[in-house]
């Protein structure tokens, strides 16, 4: 099988992510709600009424050959959040980070800049990429100055691009890191990795 | 069978927007051998080298229900170029216009300008769009002018967002018009027109 259609285990020293399963949607919902996600009008968060739905759509994505889930394993080994792959574009050599969702007890703690080195190093230096891009809603500041803390850079921001279950008009703000820029961003984790292991020592 | 999977006729004064179909192959050929449209390097008009490709690409997008292709008629009935919706989202009510070329002898004619009436007043009064999108290529001036002068605005520039038939990497130009700003691009491509007009009477 291509390499751009296996999804991969990814192991790190903080956390792990492998690819997401049926039986993850137990542990899913758990972590979900450490921090009622869910009321965060920016985000699309599974609950118990949607997640069913959620995988369904997540696994129709996965079969088209547009995107590799994961769960995310905390060094505990328990289920903390989910991520993707997805828009994947073998031909272009391009695909997006996203559908990132952690609970709230491992947001600020480090684990997702070990997750996004680990993606990006699959990324650029598995899969061959040009281009990785991360988007998110206008008005998700927190996620927003994450991508930015990485050192991804802002393309733009696509007016109307979505509209949410809500029934608001979502602006989506795209970023991207292209190869050249790879080395950089990856020495930016490193150091952004010491900092956290140097304040939980 | 809904308006979002149906290719409708657009009629104007002086243009013709009608489904594209295979028997219109040699036309279209025809239509991009005048200017030899092909050879920019950052056009993605069909030559008589690729057509065959061009239409299998196009048909296919087609069956997902995420474009409709046109041939664009002049006034004598004879096919002087193609456009389409392309990357259209019924959930989110947005569509993409482009994949638009034509005969070097209908540009800057007024041609296109009633193409972008006829295909903006669909995608807003009868899809109920709240946003349409253009994409062009970063070196591809002509178009970016083009694109400005209907009043759309820029959201962003994708970055290493493709890879061209010839391996370069192409940084995409993305530009939009909303629903509300679509009363003012209508008004502002009706003087347009009338301006066309003045002048080839």
């Amino acid at each position: 099988m291509s390499v751009w259609r296996e999804t991969p285990t990814l192991a790190g020293r903080h956390v792990t992510l492998r690819p997401l399963a049926m039986e993850d949607r137990g542990a899913l919902l758990e972590a979900m709600a450490d921090g009622d996600l869910a009321s965060l009008f920016y985000t699309f968060v599974p609950s118990p009424e949607t997640v069913d739905a959620w995988f369904d759509k997540v696994f129709a994505e996965r079969d088209a050959g547009r995107v590799l889930p994961f769960a995310v394993i905390a060094a505990d080994g328990r289920l903390s959040g989910t991520t993707r792959f997805m828009r994947m574009s073998e031909a272009d050599k391009r695909l997006e980070i996203g559908g990132t969702l952690y609970a709230k007890s491992v947001q600020r703690t480090g684990l997702n800049t070990e997750a996004k080195r680990l993606l990006l190093g699959h990324a650029f230096d598995g899969l061959g990429c040009r281009c990785v891009q991360i988007r998110t809603g206008w008005h998700n500041r927190a996620s927003r100055a994450a991508i930015e803390r990485l050192g991804a850079k802002l393309d733009g921001v696509l007016r109307n691009h979505k509209i949410m279950p809500d029934g608001h008009f979502r602006d989506t703000v795209v970023y991207s890191i292209i190869t050249d820029e790879w080395p950089g961003v990856r020495a930016n984790l490193d150091l952004l990795m010491a900092r956290h292991e140097e304040k939980s020592a | 069978m809904s308006n979002w999977r149906e290719t409708p006729v657009l009629s104007g004064g002086h243009v013709t927007l009608r489904p594209l179909a295979i028997e219109d192959r040699d036309a279209l050929v025809a239509a991009t051998s005048d200017g030899r449209l092909w050879e920019l390097f950052y056009s993605l008009a069909p030559g008589p080298e690729t057509i065959d490709l061009w239409f299998a690409y196009t048909f296919r997008d087609q069956e997902q229900a995420r474009s409709m292709t046109f041939a664009v008629e002049d006034k004598a009935g004879r096919v002087v170029g193609s456009t389409r919706y392309l990357r259209m989202n019924e959930s989110n009510r947005r569509v993409e216009i482009g994949g638009t070329f034509y005969a070097a002898s209908v540009q800057r004619s007024g041609v296109n300008t009633e193409a972008k009436l006829l295909l903006l007043t669909h995608a807003f009064e009868t899809l109920g769009c709240v946003c349409v999108q253009f994409r062009t290529d970063w070196f591809n001036k002509r178009s970016q002018a083009a694109i400005e002068r209907l009043g759309a605005k820029q959201d962003g520039v994708l970055r290493g967002q493709r890879i061209m038939p010839d391996g370069r990497v192409r940084d995409t130009v993305v530009y939009s018009i909303l629903d509300h700003e679509w009363p003012g691009v209508r008004r502002n491509l009706q003087m347009m027109l009338g301006r066309h007009e003045e002048k080839s009477a």
